[in-house]
């Protein structure tokens, strides 16, 4: 444990990365990056890269699944085989069903599905490249797919983790930080309304340090937020580049 | 007036989750929800209120399908009884439907004059144009009103297509026997390529 305490922080007080300890990493969203599906979103934070598409609502199969009064929702959370150091087999494990399940009960949460009876809403989440903290990536890029897709939610569901390192609280844990540090505590919430959607708790943690934590994470996840939303605002500046292009065309 | 009294602020774009406005001063539609007396929007869109009729709702960027009352449809009779029909909805407004929906005609809602029952209104096989009563389910549909009716129907006996007699009757010209329908104005004429395509699957 000495070791780690050692290892994950710099003498200056920083992390291994360069961060302060309730510095997020670098997040850049795109909507609408994929032209046959409903919804979509590209999404880069820190390392993790994240594609996400949404189709629906749409028709059910296999049709005895389906809930006469809503719609469900099906989440896939795939690791693609060269997202991680080893090669990783392409067949689902365990940890990619329990994440879909998170993310769908996450989603669940902030969705009208009563408006599509006998209907589906089908996400599809690939993490392309995995460096810590792709739960809560993916329920935000997920999120952005689903407002792309023009689906009625209450708002945007945004993850970030925090953890502790060292015997500090620090936000957005990187992969070493998540593997070696003492903790980890991923929280997704409608940042709206304030109702959390997503709470999960690795390792030891005292009754301030997870009231600390929280509190981190809610800030860290007001920033992202507005990152969301501005992500979702873009298409409207992709629309309106696309007529000026085609006003400059005709002319 | 009612126009100046109607704002469309292209500037007051939101997402889902934003407050609009409060429950005081609006009345919300189906893009909008409240919330503890505050009005939120559920779609990425611009914000339009009318003052005039203390509505609000966002104009969304993208339209999805939302099943309303009043809507005009297509859709095909899958079996009758003495009281109700069953109909599958295909066509809302013009666009087909993206999920699956059954409707139901009662005898009431098929006409305004005296039916006696179901079977002189619509029979299995027959494309109705009709309008939506109930969003919910169970949907209910009616045939009263202009253009409302049977479009497209098929004879009992032989199969084939029924050509126009008079106001609610159809003739087959294969074995002359005249039957009864509630017939649309635009009997026959709506064959479009969904229809057609619909039609030659099922047969």
């Amino acid at each position: 444990m000495t070791q780690d305490k050692i290892s994950l922080l710099l003498d200056d007080g920083r992390r291994l990365d360069g961060r302060e300890l309730h510095e997020i990493r670098p997040i850049t969203m795109k909507s609408s990056v994929l032209d046959r599906a409903d919804g979509s979103c590209y999404l880069t934070w820190g390392n993790n890269k994240i594609i996400c598409a949404v189709y629906g609502p749409r028709e059910l199969h296999p049709k005895h699944l389906a809930k006469p009064d809503r719609a469900i929702v099906r989440v896939e959370y795939r690791l693609a085989t060269f997202s991680v150091n080893e090669r990783k087999s392409p067949a689902p494990r365990r940890r990619e069903y329990e994440l879909s399940k998170l993310i769908k009960e996450s989603l669940d949460s902030v969705l009208f599905l009563e408006k599509f009876p006998n209907g589906t809403i089908d996400v599809y989440i690939t993490v392309l490249d995995a460096d810590g903290g792709t739960r809560c990536a993916a329920l935000t890029a997920a999120s952005i797919a689903l407002a792309d897709a023009g689906i009625p939610m209450k708002g945007f569901i945004t993850g970030c983790a925090v953890g502790k390192v060292a015997d500090k609280m620090v936000v957005d844990l990187s992969d070493v930080e998540d593997k070696d540090g003492q903790g980890d505590m991923p929280v997704a919430m409608n940042y709206n309304t304030g109702e959390i959607t997503l709470l999960q708790c690795d390792g030891e943690f005292t009754t301030d340090e997870v009231k600390e934590g929280l509190s981190l994470a809610i800030r860290a996840i007001g920033e992202v937020y507005k990152m969301q939303k501005e992500a979702v605002l873009a298409k409207y500046t992709q629309i309106e580049e696309s007529i000026d292009d085609l006003g400059e065309e005709e002319e | 007036m009612s126009k100046r009294l109607v704002e469309n602020s292209t500037q007051n774009r939101v997402v889902p989750g934003d407050k609009i406005a409060v429950i005081e001063e609006f009345l919300p539609d189906e893009t909008c929800f409240e919330q503890d007396g505050s009005i939120l929007s559920t779609t990425t869109g611009e914000v339009i209120t009318d003052l005039k009729k203390h509505k609000i709702t966002v104009k969304p960027i993208k339209n999805l399908f939302i099943l309303k009352r009043g809507d005009v449809g297509v859709g095909r009779v899958v079996y009758v009884k003495k009281q109700i029909a069953s109909v599958d909805i295909h066509m809302i407004n013009d666009t087909k439907v993206p999920l699956p929906m059954n409707s139901i005609l009662h005898v009431s809602e098929a006409s305004r004059r005296f039916v006696k029952n179901m079977y002189e209104v619509t029979r299995p096989g027959d494309w109705l144009k009709f309008r939506i009563v109930r969003k919910m389910k169970p949907i209910y549909i009616s045939l009263i009103g202009e253009g409302l009716g049977v479009v497209i129907a098929q004879c009992n006996h032989c199969g084939h297509d029924l050509e126009f007699y008079r106001r609610n009757a159809l003739k087959c010209p294969n074995c002359s026997l005249i039957q009864n329908r509630i017939t649309a104005n635009s009997f026959g004429k709506l064959v479009t390529s969904f229809t057609r395509t619909s039609q030659n699957e099922t047969r």
